[in-house]
């Protein structure tokens, strides 16, 4: 008996029960023609092994990879980003283990771990090795030498004057370190931040290398620069090489006189990051008084993560190139802002009189534009600074921002700000549309002026009592919620956009056409009075000289009065009295005008009415306006 | 001490993003050999090479601590890859293997080269008719040295059926490949 073909294949790839693969080792023992058989199967399949040769990877597919996580990064499921949020990664230093088969890609791979990676080695010298199991990042399993005896270590004179290799040719070691600290400073009016990262490297004694990568960011590499802030007379940073035909990395080399960590200072410039200010007011049921919030909403779409970053917002219309160049030399402290030195004692911090929850800056709006944050719901402050020129606003603490977010952070909340209502009409600006004015202003008087205010967006919305829209709401019972606070309907009152208010100003908003308050002027009569005639041939009139116009004769007219009277139709249906500012032009700079309504000359051709409705009502002013023409014009 | 796969994975779940690029730059080589292989199409395999990862990335979530990382990611990327075959069922991509390299001066002889690559050639064409299973079966106890219980964990099936995907890869690949073997 023999096996067939078929068999001894599925014995040969080990396919057979335990049962059956005895059979047949036992069979082939003692035949022959099985064993011929069976090692015809193993040349044939052993074409197989021809495609055993492992493909390596391209690093540009393995950086798309990297980047494409990081794109994908905003879609992720709220579980994941909620964890991203909650969990900030500890801070560690990353070993690789060079002497796996990866090891040429991980050090791209670790160039292209984050869009900002910084990839830190040193000078292989061949003599040298051993020593290197002497230091901390001798512990990566690369330099399992311990047994070596380490021989005496060359002078920092040798070490320096040894000419340092090409990094890319023999990369030994490659660690990323994360940044310890950074401190973003967004100026939003040219689109610029400076980034502030603090990193902890591992230096060998001798020359290093420190590589950075700014792939896929917007990053201003003529401002990188780096500074140690620990052992600073022990480190020497000689060079910053733009590596010819490599894209988007620069090296720089460093001299260290020891082994160990130093912590360094990173200083960049980059784009993308923006922030707008943008505020909510909520109008009270009398329209008298306003609830004002404050939010700042901070973009990145700069295409690196920052995570945990002291955030803070330049205010103002300022000289960037002078004051951006100025912020980067100023050597404030990392941490928290509050316990900064640098923090003048006049800056503004909003006193929440032991009660947070009233003044402080609750995050749970936030909340509702991210999702799920837990862990995020600490109150947040904004300390306020006045810089010179500009404001610089800090958020408390620490905010992540990764790449392609937007994050909506409270700015302020102040109750009952008194407001000027005020509908205005002019037909020269306006049209036939009645438009619709709030005013306060950025004054103690009005619970603000601590700040300017930066330009932003601002939304109105009335608090509308829900039972009847009919009733005043002082005659309303109050309803309050669980929180104690009144609840109402809201109904959208319109948007605007405000510039920059400095501390003092008046603030104007334009809510836009209004509906519900009208003004119909209606031209009633017009005639003409008062003609005067020269009373003489070729007595030209010095003030309408016209070398063109035939000259006057005896009897012709001079002067006239040009009389109009007007009906103004003032409605208002809403169930508030309203103050509406009416403007009427005149188109003539000598006229006269004759009401019983009191009016105001606001310009050589502008008349102005101020008038003041009850709820539902309706109002009349007549006026009769007198233009004078030719010789009964004064001028 | 260097954290295993499934500590990296789990930390990377759990929110530490710098874990991803470590598991990318220990997995890139094997995943990216698997692919070729599956799909024998470079264009194709660093598409499912990107997919993979993203999967990666969108499944995080649904990673079990205590499961094989190794299997759990070999398992995404023969999904992506299985796919990817399907959708290019009608229109067969093939191009030459990688490793063409300029004939050095040195080289023994220009045509056993010619020779050798002919053979990988047909290697190729053979695995290449292989259903998508049959071929993942193959591939990753073959090439990526899986043993049977570990492909029918990724391959979402039970070993019997792991076998006969091996069983019937292997019989059609015996009458495609020449029987004398390597020359």
């Amino acid at each position: 008996m023999h096996f067939d073909t078929d068999q001894l294949r599925e014995y040969r790839f080990g396919l057979l029960d335990e049962q059956e693969t005895a059979r047949i080792a036992a069979h082939l023992e003692t035949c022959s023609d099985c064993r011929a058989e069976l090692e015809a199967v193993g040349r044939q399949f052993a074409l197989l092994d021809l495609l055993k040769e492992q493909p390596v990877v391209s690093e540009n597919l393995v950086t798309s990879v990297l980047h494409q996580r990081r794109r994908r990064f905003s879609v992720a499921s709220s579980r994941m980003a909620s964890r991203q949020l909650r969990r900030a990664p500890s801070a560690s230093t990353t070993k690789q283990d060079a002497s796996s088969t990866f090891k040429r890609p991980a050090f791209v791979i670790f160039a292209a771990a984050a869009s900002i990676a910084i990839i830190f080695g040193i000078f292989q010298r061949g003599n040298r090795s051993p020593s290197r199991s002497n230091t901390k990042i001798a512990d990566s399993s690369v330099y399992s030498v311990s047994s070596v005896v380490n021989p005496p270590q060359p002078t920092l004179a040798e070490l320096r004057a040894e000419k340092p290799f090409a990094p890319a040719s023999n990369i030994e070691l490659n660690v990323l370190p994360r940044r310890d600290d950074v401190q973003l400073t967004i100026y939003n009016e040219e689109d610029l931040t400076l980034v502030r990262e603090k990193r902890k490297l591992t230096l060998k004694r001798g020359w290093n290398w420190l590589q950075f990568m700014w792939s896929n960011t917007l990053i201003d590499p003529t401002s990188l620069a780096l500074e140690p802030k620990t052992h600073a007379d022990q480190i020497e940073i000689t060079q910053l090489v733009y590596p010819p035909r490599l894209n988007e990395l620069a090296r720089w080399t460093i001299f260290s006189e020891f082994d160990g960590e130093a912590d360094f200072e990173l200083t960049y410039f980059t784009s993308g990051l923006k922030w707008n200010a943008f505020y909510e007011a909520t109008l009270a049921p009398d329209e008298q008084e306003m609830k004002l919030k404050a939010y700042v909403r901070v973009d990145n779409g700069s295409g690196e993560d920052y995570e945990n970053a002291e955030t803070r917002l330049v205010v103002g219309q300022i000289n960037l190139e002078e004051k951006i160049a100025e912020l980067a030399r100023r050597q404030y402290a990392y941490g928290s802002p509050v316990n900064n030195e640098w923090l003048d004692s006049s800056h503004v911090v909003y006193d929440n009189g032991g009660d947070k929850n009233e003044e402080a800056w609750s995050y749970l709006d936030g909340d509702a534009l991210f999702g799920s944050m837990d862990g995020y719901l600490e109150q947040k402050e904004i300390l306020k600074q006045a810089l010179s020129e500009y404001q610089l606003y800090t958020i408390e603490g620490r905010e992540t921002i990764p790449d392609g977010w937007g994050k909506r952070l409270p700015s302020f909340d102040v109750q009952e700000i008194g407001v000027t209502n005020l509908y205005k009409y002019d037909e020269q600006r306006w049209g036939n549309s009645t438009m619709r004015f709030l005013s306060f202003a950025n004054t103690e008087a009005c619970k603000l002026g601590e700040d300017p205010l930066p330009n932003g967006t601002v939304r109105v919305f009335r608090n509308v009592d829900e039972a009847s829209s009919f009733v005043m709401p002082q005659q309303q019972p109050n309803v309050h919620n669980e929180a104690g606070s009144f609840v109402y309907n809201l109904s959208y009152v319109g948007a605007t956009d405000i510039k920059y208010i400095p501390v003092g100003e008046v603030v104007e908003l334009e809510l836009g056409a209004a509906q519900k308050v009208t003004v119909e002027p209606k031209l009633m009569r017009t005639r003409t009075e008062n003609y005067e005639f020269y009373t003489s041939d070729n007595q030209p009139d010095s003030n309408e000289l016209n070398i063109f116009a035939p000259s006057p004769r005896k009897g012709d007219i001079s002067g006239w009065d040009e009389i109009t009277d007007w009906k103004l139709e003032i409605t208002n249906t809403r169930d508030l009295p309203v103050e509406i500012e009416i403007t009427r032009s005149t188109n003539s700079t000598d006229w006269e005008i004759s009401t019983d309504t009191p009016y105001e000359k606001y310009d050589a051709t502008r008349v102005r009415f101020t008038v003041r409705l009850e709820p539902r009502s309706k109002k009349e002013i007549n006026y009769e306006l007198t233009v004078h023409h030719g010789t009964r014009s004064d001028g | 001490m260097e954290r295993t796969d499934e500590l990296l994975m789990e930390a990377y779940r759990d929110g530490d993003g710098s874990a991803f690029p470590q598991l990318v730059c220990r997995y890139q080589n094997l995943l990216y050999g698997y692919l070729m292989r599956m799909v024998n199409n470079s264009e194709m395999a660093e598409d499912c090479f990107q997919e993979t990862f993203l999967r990666v990335h969108r499944k995080a979530h649904t990673y079990q601590s205590g499961a094989t990382f190794r299997n759990w990611i070999y398992a995404i990327a023969t999904h992506t890859a299985i796919d990817t075959l399907r959708r290019n069922s009608r229109r067969p991509q093939t191009e030459p293997i990688e490793g063409h390299e300029l004939l050095q001066p040195d080289a023994p002889d220009p045509s056993d080269d010619a020779a050798h690559n002919e053979l990988k050639e047909t290697v190729h064409a053979a695995i290449e008719t292989l259903p998508p299973q049959q071929r993942a079966a193959l591939v990753l106890a073959y090439y990526q040295g899986h043993t049977y219980a570990e492909v029918a964990e990724i391959m979402d099936c039970s070993l019997g059926t792991v076998k006969t995907h091996m069983s019937r890869a292997l019989k059609k690949l015996s009458t495609l490949l020449p029987k004398g073997g390597v020359l």
